[in-house]
């Protein structure tokens, strides 16, 4: 968890902002958590379209930042849920290939994801732990509680 | 390179406030809601785990 990442500021709660930096330029970017039922969160990672003035949650930004940007996203996460250890985030791509972008970045990180997270995914006989090289359709992540 | 979007607290707060999921996130999060009020028994079980410890 220690790789560089970006600075934060979260101007209203559930609510972080950052700016990506890489060879598409400045990007604004935010994550934004909404409560979809009691204590689950769902995980919208956005960009700001500075042309439409509004943010948006189907952008493919390719900034080449990602390994920071991921870094980023996990320490909000972290954050998130230090604020409140009862809370699950949901992580749920809005397409298929968005999806497969989540499958892959969780696979690839799942090593700095499990020092903190523990991750529930919803697997074909119903929930179930994640496996390393499975794809999944959805994610539920809370932090690991040290006994 | 473009040049930064430079953002003060407050503009960074608007534009906060003013986020709205896309027609399509919207109605993944439908989905989802459905699946987790179908699947409320798991998350109570998980719940219950999690404030035991």
């Amino acid at each position: 968890m220690d790789k560089a990442s970006y600075p934060l500021y979260s101007p209203t709660p559930n609510f972080y902002t950052f700016t990506s930096i890489g060879k598409n330029g400045f990007v604004q970017k935010a994550v934004a958590f909404q409560e979809i039922e009691k204590g689950v969160f769902n995980i919208a990672l956005i960009d700001f379209d500075t042309f439409t003035q509004s943010w948006n949650d189907m952008a493919n930004t390719n900034n080449g930042d990602l390994p920071k940007i991921m870094a980023t996203v996990i320490q909000i996460v972290k954050h998130f849920l230090d604020e409140d250890p009862s809370r699950i985030v949901y992580l749920e791509g809005n397409t298929t290939s968005r999806n497969l972008l989540y499958n892959r970045i969780v696979n690839n990180y799942y090593t700095e994801f499990s020092q903190t997270f523990a991750i529930m995914v919803d697997g074909k006989s119903g929930k179930e732990e994640f496996e390393l090289g499975k794809q999944y359709s959805s994610f539920y992540i809370y932090l690991k509680i040290v006994p | 390179m473009n040049k930064p979007y430079i953002l003060t607290p407050e503009k960074l707060k608007e534009m906060a406030l003013g986020f709205e999921a896309s027609p399509v996130a919207k109605e993944k999060l439908d989905r989802a809601k459905k699946a987790i009020a179908r699947d409320r028994e798991w998350l109570d079980k998980l719940r219950t785990q999690r404030e035991k410890r």
